[in-house]
This record gives C-alpha cells, sequence and structure tokens, in this order.
C-alpha cells in the first residue's frame, strides 16, 4: 500500500531531523510482525465494530491502520514517540521516571528499558496496550535478540487514582483514551503524578482537530478535559493546535 | 496492588484482573449516571447504554416557549455530556471485551 499523508509527512519529518534514534528506529518488518500479530488477536476476539459500539474515536479504530498499514507507516510511530523523546531529553534529568500508557515496540523505548540501569525508568499504566506490548512486541525476535534486560514497571489504574506514585514522576505522557472518564477524577490524578518541573504530554487532545473545528467548541466532549487541565494554577500549560493537537503542561508548584 | 516491576516476571506485568474490575467499575458508573442498573449487566448491551444515555441527556428539553430557534445552554450542558458520557462508554466497553476476551 502506498504511503498516506501521515507516513509521507512523517517520513520526510524524519530525514530533516537529527536524533541519536533516527538511523534504527523502527524496523518495518518487526513493526508490521507486531501489527499482524495484534490484529490477529483483536480479529480472534471478534469484536463488536458496529458504528453504535464504536463511533468514530481513534482508539477504537486504530486497528484499521494496522490492518491496512500504509508504506514505511513506522514513521507514524516515530512522530508520536519523537515529541516524548524530545521533551525527555530537554528536562536533562538524569534517569527521569517516566509514565506512558502506550508502549511500542521500538528502538528508542526499548533502548531506554534496557538494563542493568536502565536510562528511564519507566512505568506503563495497566490495560490492553501493555497486554499487546508485552505479548506481541516484547516476543519479537528483533526485540529478544537485542535486549536480554529489559526493566519497567505496571501500575494499576484504581492505584493511580488511589494516589500511588504521587509527586514522583517526571515525565507522564498519555492519551484521551487514559484520561478521559466520566468526570476528571483521572486528569487529576495524572497530574498529581508530577513532581515539581514534571512534564505532562498529552495526545490527540483535540479528536483529530474535530474539537478546533467545532464553531462551538464548548460542545465538544473533549473541550471540558482540556479546559479543567487549563485551569490547574500550579501549571503552565501550552495547547498546541497542530494535527491531533496535544498540551504539554509542566507543573510549577 | 503495589506497583508491579520485571524484577521477577519480566514481559507478564499486565493483570487482566485489575483490567477487568477498573473498566467494570466504569461502565457501572455509566450505566448508574444514565439511569441502568449493573445488576442489570448480564442483559444490557452496548446498544442499551448508548441509546438510555441519548434518551436521558436528549438534547432539546430545555427549549422554552419562544426560545424557538435558540439553543439554551442547558441543552448545551446535555448535549455534551451526552457525548462525552458515549465516548466513555464505547472506550470502557472495548476494553471490557477485550478483558472478558483474555480472561
Amino acid at each position: 500500500m502506498a504511503e498516506n499523508h501521515w507516513s509521507k509527512a512523517l517520513r520526510v519529518a524524519r530525514d530533516s531531523s537529527n536524533t541519536q534514534w533516527d538511523g534504527v528506529f523502527a524496523n518495518s518488518v518487526a513493526m508490521n510482525d507486531w501489527a499482524v500479530a495484534v490484529t490477529a488477536d483483536y480479529a480472534a476476539l471478534n469484536l463488536d465494530q458496529r458504528d453504535i459500539a464504536i463511533g468514530g474515536d481513534f482508539e477504537l479504530i486504530k486497528m484499521d491502520l494496522y490492518k491496512t498499514a500504509p508504506e514505511n507507516w513506522e514513521n507514524i510511530v516515530w512522530g508520536a514517540s519523537t515529541i516524548v523523546l524530545m521533551i525527555a531529553h530537554l528536562m536533562d534529568r538524569t534517569n527521569p521516571k517516566m509514565m506512558i500508557d502506550y508502549p511500542f515496540p521500538i528502538v528508542s523505548l526499548l533502548d531506554m528499558l534496557e538494563g542493568p540501569t536502565p536510562t528511564r525508568e519507566y512505568t506503563v499504566l495497566n490495560g490492553y496496550n501493555l497486554y499487546d506490548w508485552e505479548e506481541f512486541g516484547l516476543t519479537l525476535p528483533d526485540v529478544t535478540n537485542n535486549y536480554s534486560d529489559i526493566q519497567y514497571a505496571a501500575m494499576d489504574m484504581q492505584d493511580l487514582l488511589d494516589g500511588e506514585g504521587a509527586g514522583t514522576f517526571d515525565m507522564v505522557r498519555v492519551g484521551p483514551q487514559t484520561l478521559h472518564s466520566i468526570n476528571n477524577r483521572v486528569v487529576d490524578a495524572i497530574l498529581g503524578l508530577l513532581n515539581v518541573g514534571g512534564i505532562l504530554h498529552y495526545t490527540n487532545t483535540s479528536r483529530f482537530q474535530s474539537a478546533y473545528n467545532l464553531g462551538t467548541p464548548h460542545r465538544h466532549p473533549y473541550t471540558d478535559f482540556n479546559r479543567h487541565i487549563a485551569a490547574q494554577t500550579n501549571f503552565d500549560v501550552y495547547h498546541v493546535p497542530m494535527e491531533q493537537g496535544m498540551i504539554i503542561a509542566k507543573r510549577l508548584s | 496492588m503495589t506497583v508491579r516491576t520485571t524484577e521477577d516476571t519480566v514481559g507478564s506485568l499486565y493483570s487482566n484482573d485489575a483490567e477487568l474490575a477498573f473498566v467494570e467499575g466504569e461502565v457501572a458508573r455509566i450505566m448508574f449516571t444514565a439511569g441502568l442498573d449493573w445488576a442489570d449487566i448480564d442483559t444490557t448491551t452496548i446498544d442499551d447504554i448508548v441509546n438510555k444515555i441519548r434518551e436521558t441527556y436528549e438534547e432539546g428539553l430545555s427549549l422554552v416557549l419562544g426560545a424557538e430557534g435558540h439553543r439554551q445552554a442547558a441543552d448545551d450542558w446535555n448535549f455534551v455530556k451526552q457525548q462525552m458520557l458515549i465516548e466513555v462508554v464505547r472506550r470502557a466497553w472495548r476494553r471490557r471485551a477485550l478483558a472478558i476476551g483474555r480472561a
């Protein structure tokens, strides 16, 4: 399949970047093997794909990307991961403690997890993304042949909501699939994880720009969550309305 | 349960029990918010929940005489709650299906 807009744009961006992982960021074959394994698992579970069950939410239809991966699609993953790498690098903290909700079997992450003393201390929120990564990502030959001492931690959502790890994380990267609940309880718990100077990287804050394109943004379901974050008095909150949108928020006190 | 590390269990930190407990809690809260009962979960479908949310948080209920053509703030509130609850319950429902499938 030909490149789509995303994989093409991010391939060009990757060609124009110069970071230590650009050359070996992701192996297309391994990424495709991973996508095929995850897709097969989801197919076996016979998930309800009707519109009333999934609507247009990316998190629920993203398996379409895996099933019909465009050429050079690993560049899409590169685009998402590069922002995490950039922020973590520019923070310039020694052995930073990171929380993520969506790990990929890519070099830039795996290098950070390899022992005996991992460069970054990663915790992954418990959930289906952790399952996919452990079950189909960490078992790839490209991973097992190159990494023998992967180290990370996992935290349950219940423990997050109970305040586990509050004030101890240097950076948290999550998406709406984690943050959105019936109220702001998860948002508050995520913000509470950060220490002073710590940074939240919240991705896809617009549901593919729909929150920006709507003439009445207060009627978009994402807006309340975004404004709740913007209202935090102990954070500098930068809402970046590019592509899917993102929030970068730094804890000040 | 405390935070788990890979010191003893590399590649198997995912907890299906914890995942199922969390997402079922999410679904139960939303069902209650919409006027449904978790006790009926075995006979409840995602269609039932989405349709009940649309019914409970129906846009247009607050229209008053003389305000035709104008949207009331309460209508906006109803609409955004409806959209938010549907989105959250769809995700939770799918996560629940995944966890049940992996139990």
